[in-house]
């Protein structure tokens, strides 16, 4: 279920054995296929007999090493790397290894025996065969050892890049966050609904600015907590609504119930969670209707949950208002930026549902587990 | 030039925060306001304003789609919160485009350019003077000045600057030649400017509105609807 992970083709999977790395993948190759029958004279360097013999056999050695190797690439590259993306354990993965090795030495094996008797004519001889044999198994475990390191290299830049990703994403979901705390096009309506004010009704103007100090004031101090207590949420909620009912004057009529009885106020909640759905509920309902929205904030205790519903109706439901509905998925929404925080902190023990609400309105529900101070 | 302005909002403070600049500012004149895109392009028709001071956010149809649907006349002013509609703005050939809370020179800058814009046309609108015949001699009196058109029989009455004039010029001419000025029809013998509307009375179907002087003037009960809706009440 990593999206990232499956979106992110995986093209260092290879590692050296890719094509963007063919320079070097032909280099190594080389010191592997050529390298091994040499490495295996210089290490039998002391059998005289042998020194000769082999160094006559070089180019038939050679011929195995490569066929061997090139049959082990071949069966691991196209098999067995495929089924390793189903991330085996590593018992599986060492069995894996072995029997490609196996079927690898099998194979080439035949195919070289009968190169070698195409090319050079004579059947090979029981002293060639057992050095043909010596060359194949070194050769393609020498390949096998340098497709794991190789591997193993590619997996850790591979981890490497996962935890990158879940930073940036962490790092994201922050900012989505941040942003979602204060809304600049309320500030801004506020500000010009002020300005009006100073000339026609000044205390009134002096109120309005008391209450979005501290609308602004909890946003900014808030964010920089894990947890708030739902009292100051609740509180900040209620001078939110207090401008945006001074703003929207009969266009508004609200309500916070929250129940008393169940320590409901002193409930720890991450900051910002009724907040952004009474925005919503501005935004999309009040904002959208010439007349009177009725807009009603519930919290209660259910279980061990904390069960918070925003839902906002016209107040004359006859007067059928076009609704814009807010939208529920995806970030860079309000509450699908409030969805992937509550994830983040609660995993799936936290979800916001939202749909709307017969006659004429909108629901959304939040639950969270419910932490007490 | 005096530039008639209709303002569209749905927010009756963001409306009067035009009002008090405009007002300030004093080369414009605010003849209407309508609180959505319906009433607004009703509004049009009727006045048919110089410019629009149009917000973007509104129920119903937004203001991008109403000033889409203007053609050149009136020039649209936009006054938003949102910056992002600014391309929009462009598209629908706009004039200006003011950010909320609006700035006065912002605003006057604005005005400006809707000005020079109307003046390229070669039109040029001057707010309608009233002749006052007084003996041999004829007097011209800014209607502007005027709260109040009253008919008194074959008569029209009206008082200006504190001196009261009595004119032959029937109200159904006056009412024609002033609704683009922000006049409008409250009563059979009543034409009022609607800038200098203090209050709205109501009692059932009928009521009266209250002049910024004081004085009262009775609505018919016919003239209710369009005097509310014009009042944004």
């Amino acid at each position: 279920m990593n999206g990232a992970d499956a979106a992110r083709p995986e093209c260092e999977w290879h590692g050296l054995w890719h094509r963007h790395n063919i320079g070097a993948g032909l280099v190594i190759r080389v010191l592997a296929y050529v390298g091994t029958p040499v490495v295996l004279a210089v290490i039998f360097v002391g059998d005289r007999e042998f020194l000769p013999a082999f160094f006559g056999q070089l180019p038939s050695t050679t011929l195995v090493s490569v066929c061997t190797g090139g049959c082990f690439e071949l069966l691991y590259f196209q098999m067995w790397a495929r089924l390793l993306h189903r991330r085996p354990g590593w018992p599986l993965r060492i069995a894996g290894h072995l029997a490609t090795i196996a079927v690898a030495v099998a194979v080439s094996s035949f195919i070289a025996a009968h190169l070698i008797e195409w090319i050079w004519g004579d059947p090979a001889g029981p002293t060639r065969s057992k050095l043909h044999a010596q060359v194949g198994i070194v050769s393609v475990v020498t390949v096998a050892m340098l497709v794991t390191i190789d591997e193993m290299a590619a997996r850790a830049r591979r981890l490497e890049r996962r935890a990158d990703g879940a930073r940036v994403a962490a790092l994201r979901a922050e900012l989505a966050a941040l942003q979602a705390r204060t809304d600049p096009h309320f500030l801004f309506n506020c500000l010009n609904t002020v300005a009006a004010l100073i000339v026609d009704d000044p205390p009134v103007a002096e109120a309005m600015l008391d209450r979005l100090a501290a609308v602004f004031r909890y946003a900014l101090d808030a964010g920089m907590r894990a947890h708030v207590a739902l009292a100051e949420e609740v509180a900040a909620v209620s001078a939110y609504l207090e401008v945006e009912a001074m703003r929207l004057g009969s266009r508004l009529e609200w309500r916070i119930d929250c129940d008393p009885g169940a320590d409901a106020g002193r409930a720890l909640i991450p900051p910002l969670v009724v907040q952004p759905l009474v925005e919503n509920a501005i935004l999309h309902g009040a904002g959208q209707r010439r007349g009177t929205t009725r807009l009603v904030v519930s919290i209660r205790r259910r279980d061990r949950d904390l069960v918070t519903v925003v839902e906002d109706q016209p107040a004359d439901p006859g007067v059928q208002e076009a609704r814009v509905p807010a939208q529920v998925a995806g970030t860079g929404t309000a509450l699908g930026d409030l969805a992937a925080r509550l994830a983040l902190a609660y995993g799936d023990r936290a979800r916001v549902v939202a749909g709307a609400a017969p006659p004429a309105g909108w629901r959304v529900e939040v639950v969270l587990p419910a932490e007490l101070a | 030039m005096t530039l008639r302005v209709l303002i569209v909002d749905d927010e009756a403070f963001a409306r009067r925060r035009l009002i008090q600049l405009i007002a300030r500012d004093g080369r414009a004149l605010v003849v209407a306001e309508a609180a959505d895109a319906a009433d607004g392009e009703a509004l049009v028709r009727a006045v048919d304003p110089d410019v629009v001071l149009l917000d973007v956010r509104m129920p119903g149809r937004d203001g991008m789609t109403m000033a889409r649907g203007l053609g050149p006349r009136p020039a649209v002013i936009f006054t938003t919160a949102y910056a992002e509609f600014a391309v929009g703005a462009f598209d629908a050939e706009a004039i200006d485009y003011l950010m909320k809370p609006i700035a006065a020179d912002r605003l006057a800058r604005a005005l400006e350019r809707a000005e020079a814009r109307i003046a390229a046309t070669g039109a040029r609108f001057e707010p309608p003077r009233i002749p006052v015949r007084s003996g041999s001699a004829v007097s011209f009196v800014p209607a502007l000045a005027v709260a109040r058109f009253r008919s008194i029989d074959k008569y029209t009455a009206f008082v200006a600057d504190g001196v009261e004039h009595l004119i032959e010029q029937p109200l159904a001419d006056l009412e024609a030649l002033l609704a683009p000025w922000g006049f409008l029809r409250i009563h059979r013998s009543e034409l009022i400017q609607l800038s200098r509307v203090h209050g709205l009375h109501q009692s059932g179907a009928t009521g009266e509105v209250e002049l910024d002087d004081g004085q009262r003037v009775r609505i018919s009960k016919r003239l209710m609807p369009s005097v509310r809706r014009r009042l944004n009440r």
